[in-house]
C-alpha cells in the first residue's frame, strides 16, 4: 500500500489515509490470508513504489494487489498522483508506461481524477486492471470496506465490486472508472482466492478496455 | 454583474503532447505568482484586492473562480427531522456484461418509473437528475482511438428535493440500471423521509464562499492545487451515507460548478454557524 496524507502545499488528508489503509489491511490480513509486501507513507512514497523500474526494487509490481491513497490532480488533461511535496514531485503516466509486468494484477487509485486520462491503461503490460475515479472524490473508509466486502465475502468480480462499492459510497457527482487490459479480465477477474482470474494478456498489445459510471 | 474573483494562472507543471513526449517539468507556480504580482503592480493593483488567489496562496489548495452573483441570503433556513430511511440494493454481476442493446436516454425515464412500481414507486419528493447510457469501451493507448464495444446499462438517477431545495450526497438517491428490452438490471435506493422541525440562523453565501475557499467543506476532497469554477450557489441539504443514522437535514450552501476538466461538481458547505 501507499498512503500520502501529509502534504507540503496541498491540503492534508490525515487521518483519512491511515484509516483507509487500516481498513484495506484489516480485510486482506484477516481470513483472506494475504500478506503485506510493503506500506510506504508520505515522504517515503515515490516512483519506485509504483514500479517505475524494471530491475531491482519493483514496488507495486512485486505485489498482486496495490492500494494507493492520496491526492490526484488533472492538469490540462494530464493526471498526476501527487506526492507529499507536490508540485515538486509526482507520478505521471510516463513513469510507469508498460512497466507493470511482474507479479502485479490490480491497482487501486483512491484519489481524484487519476483515471480521467486513459493513458494509465498503458501501464498494464501483464497486469490486469486499474480501479479509480475520473472526477473529484471525497475521503471515505466505507469505500475500501465495501469494496473488500464485495470481493471477499460476496466473491464478486473485481470490476463489479468496485461498481457496487463506489455506487453505495458516493453520489452522482462522482464518476468511477475501471480500466482492464482485456475484456475477459474486466468481466471475469476475481480477487485471488475468491474465484476465477483470467489469464494475462500475452503478447501485450496497446488496447485496453474500460467502463465508467455516475455513482 | 458577474464576479470574477480569482487570478487565473497557468500551471504547466506537466505538459503532454502524447505519451512518448510526457516529461516531468519543474513547477512554475511560484514564478507565476511573482509574475502576476509584477503585472498587477503595473496596473496599480495588489494581490490583496482579490479575495481568492492562486492555489499556492490559498489555504484550501484548490482555487475557486466565481462566475455568478451571490444569491440573497435569508437570515434563517429550515431544519428537517429525519423520520425514516429506506435503503436497499438489488442487482448482480451481470450488470457489467456487454448487452446487445439498452434503452435510449429518451425512453429510459419512463421505463425506470415502470420498474420502480414494484418497489413502492417514485417518492413524491424525487426529481429526475441524470440519464445516460453506460458502455464498455475499447481504447488504444498508442493511437488514442476510443470506441464503444457494447452498451452495459442505461442509467437513470433520481434525487430528492425538500420544499424545492436540492438534497445532495450519497444518502438521497434512486439509481436505476436498465438492460435489454428495458429490463431492470440493478436498483439502488437510499431515501430518507423528513418533516419540518425548526428554523435556524444561517451564514450568508459570501461567508460560505469564504469557508469553501479555506477548504472547509463537509468532506475533504482528494485533489490539491486544482481549480473549480463556481456558476451557481443554492441553499440545500446533504444526505449522509446510508450507514449513518442521520437525525436531521441541516441547511448547507451548495456551490455548483465545473472542475478543470469541465466535470460538474457540487460542493456543500455547512450553512449553520456551528
Amino acid at each position: 500500500m501507499t498512503n500520502v496524507e501529509w502534504y507540503d502545499s496541498s491540503p492534508d488528508l490525515y487521518p483519512g489515509g491511515t484509516n483507509v489503509c487500516n481498513v484495506v489491511s484489516s480485510w486482506l490480513g484477516g481470513g483472506a490470508g494475504w500478506s503485506q509486501r510493503f506500506y510506504d507513507r508520505d515522504s517515503n512514497v515515490n516512483d519506485l513504489d509504483f514500479g517505475s523500474q524494471n530491475t531491482g526494487y519493483q514496488g507495486l509490481d512485486e505485489a498482486e494487489f496495490h492500494y494507493h491513497f492520496g491526492h490526484g490532480i488533472n492538469v490540462l488533461g494530464v493526471t498526476e498522483v501527487e506526492y507529499y511535496d507536490y508540485p515538486w514531485s509526482q507520478l505521471i503516466i510516463g513513469d510507469v508506461y508498460k512497466k507493470w509486468d511482474a507479479t502485479n494484477k490490480w491497482v487501486v487509485f483512491d484519489a481524484c481524477h487519476i483515471l480521467a486520462n486513459l493513458q494509465w491503461g498503458g501501464a498494464l503490460k501483464y497486469s490486469h486492471g486499474i480501479l479509480g475515479f475520473s472526477t473529484l472524490k471525497t475521503v471515505s473508509t466505507d469505500l475500501p470496506d465495501r469494496f473488500m466486502r464485495h470481493c471477499i465475502d460476496n466473491d464478486y468480480t473485481i470490476s463489479y465490486a468496485w461498481q457496487r462499492a463506489t455506487q453505495d459510497t458516493y453520489g452522482s457527482d462522482i464518476t468511477a472508472r475501471v480500466i482492464f487490459d482485456t475484456e475477459t479480465q474486466l468481466n471475469n477477474d476475481h480477487l485471488s482466492g475468491q474465484g476465477y482470474v483470467a489469464p494475462n494478456e500475452n503478447p501485450d498489445d496497446d488496447t485496453i478496455y474500460y467502463s465508467d459510471w455516475a455513482c | 454583474m458577474l464576479h470574477r474573483m480569482k487570478i487565473r494562472m497557468m500551471t504547466p507543471f506537466t505538459i503532454a503532447t502524447g505519451l512518448a513526449e510526457v516529461k516531468k517539468m519543474k513547477p512554475t507556480g511560484i514564478l507565476s505568482v511573482i509574475a502576476v504580482c509584477a503585472v498587477a503592480s503595473l496596473f496599480g493593483c495588489s494581490l490583496s484586492n482579490f479575495p481568492v488567489s492562486h492555489p499556492l496562496l490559498a489555504q484550501s489548495g484548490t482555487s475557486y473562480e466565481l462566475t455568478t452573483e451571490f444569491p440573497q441570503s435569508p437570515a434563517t433556513a429550515a431544519v428537517y427531522e429525519v423520520t425514516g430511511k429506506e435503503s436497499f440494493t438489488i442487482g448482480s454481476e451481470r450488470l457489467m456484461d456487454p448487452k446487445t442493446d439498452t434503452p435510449s436516454v429518451d425512453e429510459a425515464p419512463s421505463l425506470a418509473l415502470k420498474a420502480l412500481e414494484g418497489y413502492g414507486g417514485l417518492p413524491e419528493d424525487a426529481v429526475l437528475h441524470l440519464v445516460e447510457k453506460v458502455y464498455l469501451n475499447k481504447y488504444d493507448v498508442k493511437t488514442g482511438i476510443n470506441e464503444p464495444v457494447a452498451p452495459q446499462w442505461t442509467l437513470v438517477i433520481f434525487e430528492q428535493e425538500v420544499q424545492g431545495n436540492p438534497v445532495i450526497g450519497p444518502g438521497a438517491e434512486i439509481w436505476v440500471a436498465l438492460g435489454e428490452n428495458g429490463g431492470l438490471l440493478q436498483l439502488d435506493k437510499v431515501w430518507r423521509t423528513v418533516k419540518y422541525q425548526t428554523d435556524v440562523p444561517i451564514i450568508t453565501s459570501q461567508e460560505a464562499f469564504s469557508r469553501l475557499s479555506k477548504g472547509e467543506m463537509l468532506i475533504p476532497i482528494q485533489s490539491g492545487l486544482g481549480s473549480v469554477t463556481i456558476n451557481k450557489i443554492k441553499l440545500g441539504y446533504y444526505a449522509e451515507d446510508r450507514k449513518y443514522e442521520q437525525k436531521q437535514y441541516k441547511p448547507v450552501w451548495i456551490f455548483y460548478g465545473k472542475d478543470s476538466q469541465n466535470n460538474d461538481v457540487r460542493l456543500p458547505v455547512m450553512a449553520t454557524e456551528s
